[in-house]
């Protein structure tokens, strides 16, 4: 397994973090955790924004999602205030309920009461893995176990990308899909993307605008799921905006395709709010000027680019379902890339 | 709850203040405080809508200081759903609409995406949206295991408010199995109200309340709709509070709970059978605001003030796939009527919910008490509203 740079090919600009991935942006997580049984190979992914016992934090959020909605809680706070408090975790669309109540009682043991600062309200992504998992068997054997072993499994850095948490059951391109995450660092800035690489037509892969016109098996759910993560100061409606740039990376890739039923983008930034905001009147928040947006939203969709054939290149290969082939094409995207330069 | 049954007799009280407890609990209409000159429907209630069916589960147990995880519990389950039939092989049109977001709805996703509500509506307590939406899905798979399959991807509608006042919200006192057997208790007819289901632990106004419904019939050419709303009240200072205009809540100043605390959102389901496109329906959502408006609120920013509507006079069948569905759309001349009816039904689902709630005694000896009817009806009569 390797990732794509080690392959020799470069997505776009600006150079990745240290990790090349989401938790080079400073102070965010990830962990996962898989769930294997007789025909059930699932999983549960968490984002996690800040370090879990901190108990008082808001951040700002945006989402950008097709036709403007798809399964998450947390949407009134979300879209309303523009701020969310609770890791992000995405999970098998069945058991959204599950994991809700899961961090619900994540949160009520950390702290006293629920409150938008304290945790409330989770924030649950439902992911569609039907392409391996029958919902009345996911719904049966994942447990709020699950949800926490997730989130004792946090770190910040290493993200394990393919099979790993919810990446368990996806398909994409015809292939075995998986988690995938990259990042860029433009200015001052890191910007890190991870995406559910999930949907996507076979044959609609395009690695480095490179066609790879020979895809895998047909078609599974056509949906997905990516978290941007950034440490720029951005208020709510500047990160709406970069959550529609990661956009344009997944399309790129072919992951946002014509065909494309369902997808949703969030999209965060690590500079908390909620700190000061009992201190006094008002809060003091920092917005980066428009000039400044153009290199982060450039950052969200090469790295949203990147983490989907990282993803992919994590992936290993199924009883149902191949992984992406490593030979072949690597040398046919360099020769290509070297021509345009 | 006999409509327009002329009133007074009713007040069933035998007693001064210390009687309060004992005071029946009527209707709002009942008292003759009428809201509005649109008629109600046969229960003045959601289900008039026909095909609407509501279920409660209440949760009261244990009196006495708080011991986490033990109670005293004052919470459950409401659910409403919009027909009788498989939700989610037949989906209804429906959209939401916030009015202050710090609240939880969830399901809103699936509904902005394809217009259509696909699963039942349930109103509980804050700390138990995780396990309502759970005991929901699990029931939405057994009736349909198929679920997951085709575009819609329906998802339980779960709505919240906050009981911590008079209830143990860290205990997980309500289960999955709750919101299965709100399903199996629901039924048309008569709504139970005040501190039942999801509104037994809420309070408006510094009053108990809690769940309250009320309904409207809309003429439109040769045509009657019906509108029926159902909320979840639990909002309001009391010095806000207005009945049909009058300023009763600085009238009735005393009666106030011992201590403060949250007590902010509101819940609201809107259903019609007038032939509605989700974007009518998304503006019906908007007018009951306005009717929370009437009783009072501001919608501070704690408030989880959410709103959903539906009808079920354009059904589609998502497991037939005709290349076209034929639907109907009201047009703004009727819509205008319609939106009086929401506006009028929400106000006295709210009032509703005040006047059918009960005291009651919660954790610690918390107490909310029932809005006092025989001086709800002296203060209308002195400011002329009430003969």
């Amino acid at each position: 397994m390797s990732r794509l740079r080690a392959l020799g090919i470069n997505i776009g600009d600006y150079l990745p973090g240290r990790q090349n991935a989401i938790t080079d942006v400073r102070g965010v997580s990830v962990g996962h955790a898989d769930i294997r049984a007789a025909n059930l190979r699932t999983g549960i992914t968490a984002v996690v924004p800040y370090a879990p016992d901190i108990a008082e934090r808001k951040l700002f959020i945006g989402r950008f999602a097709v036709d403007g909605g798809d399964a998450m809680s947390g949407l009134g706070v979300a879209e309303d205030f523009g701020t969310f408090s609770s890791p992000i975790v995405l999970a098998p669309a069945p058991v959204v309920g599950r994991v809700y109540e899961a961090l619900i009682r994540y949160g009520l043991a950390r702290d006293p009461g629920l409150g938008t600062e304290t945790g409330w309200p989770p924030v649950v992504v439902g992911v569609d893995d039907t392409a391996y998992n029958e919902p009345a068997l996911t719904y049966e054997q994942l447990t709020q176990a699950h949800v926490h072993e997730a989130l004792a499994n946090a770190r910040a850095d290493k993200v394990v990308m393919g099979d790993a948490g919810i990446g368990g059951g996806l398909q994409a391109f015809g292939y075995k899909g998986g988690v995938g995450t990259a990042s860029r660092m433009a200015g001052d800035y890191t910007t890190g993307v991870l995406v559910a690489v999930n949907g996507g037509r076979a044959g609609a892969l395009r690695i480095g605008g490179y066609s790879l016109l020979a895809g895998g098996e047909p078609d599974g759910p056509d949906t997905f799921v990516a978290i941007v993560a950034t440490d720029a100061p951005l208020i709510p409606r500047q990160l709406e905006r970069l959550a529609g740039r990661a956009v344009l990376g997944l399309a790129t890739a072919g992951l946002w395709g014509p065909y494309t039923r369902e997808g949703l983008v969030l999209a965060f930034s690590t500079t908390g709010i909620v700190q000061q905001e009992r201190q006094g009147p008002t809060i003091d928040v920092l917005s980066v000027d428009e000039e400044g947006l153009y290199p982060l939203f450039a950052s969200a969709a090469f790295a949203a680019e990147e983490a989907v054939l990282d993803g992919l290149l994590a992936a290993g290969e199924t009883e149902r379902l191949k992984a992406l082939p490593q030979q072949g094409w690597p040398e046919a995207v360099r020769a290509m890339q070297q021509d345009a330069r | 709850m006999g409509l327009g049954a002329a009133a007074l007799p009713i007040l069933g009280f035998t007693g001064g203040a210390g009687a309060l407890t004992a005071e029946r609990r009527v209707r709002l209409r009942a008292l003759g405080i009428v809201i509005g000159d649109l008629q109600p429907g046969e229960h003045n209630a959601i289900t008039d809508v026909v095909g609407v069916k509501v279920g409660h589960v209440t949760l009261i147990k244990g009196d006495g200081p708080l011991v986490e995880g033990e109670g005293p519990v004052r919470t459950g389950v409401t659910v409403i759903l919009p027909h009788g039939g498989d939700l989610s092989r037949s989906p209804v049109f429906a959209a939401d609409f916030t009015l202050n977001g710090n609240g939880e709805l969830t399901g809103m996703g699936a509904v902005r995406r394809t217009g259509l509500l696909g699963a039942p509506v349930f109103f509980t307590n804050t700390s138990s949206v995780g396990a309502v939406y759970d005991g929901a899905m699990g029931w939405m798979l057994e009736q349909n295991p198929d679920l997951f399959k085709g575009g819609l991807h329906p998802e339980p509608a779960v709505g919240e408010t906050w009981a911590e006042f008079l209830h143990d919200t860290t205990g997980r006192h309500v289960r999955p199995e709750h919101a299965v057997e709100a399903i199996n208790a629901a039924s048309g007819g008569p709504v139970a109200e005040g501190c039942v289901g999801g509104g037994t632990g809420m309070r408006a106004y510094g009053f108990k309340a809690g769940i309250g419904s009320a309904s409207r019939k809309v003429p439109c050419g040769d045509q009657v709709y019906t509108v029926g709303t159902l909320v979840q009240a639990n909002f309001g200072r009391r010095p806000q509070l207005r009945v049909d205009g009058v300023p009763v809540g600085r009238e009735i100043t005393d009666l106030m709970e011992e201590r403060g605390g949250k007590t902010k959102s509101m819940l609201a389901v809107v259903a019609t059978d007038a032939p509605l496109i989700p974007s009518q329906l998304r503006r019906v959502c908007k007018r009951v605001a306005l009717g929370m408006a009437r009783t009072g609120a501001i919608s501070t920013p704690g408030s989880g003030d959410l709103v959903l509507a539906f009808t079920n006079g354009n059904r589609l069948q998502a497991d037939e796939t005709p290349a076209a569905h034929s639907v109907g759309m009201l047009t703004d001349r009727c819509l205008s009527s319609l939106y009086k009816g929401v506006v009028e039904a929400t106000e006295e689902a709210i009032l509703n919910s005040l006047t059918m709630a009960d005291t009651m005694v919660g954790r610690d000896g918390n107490t909310i008490h029932a809005l006092p009817l025989y001086r709800l009806v002296e203060v209308m009569r002195a400011h002329g509203r009430l003969k």
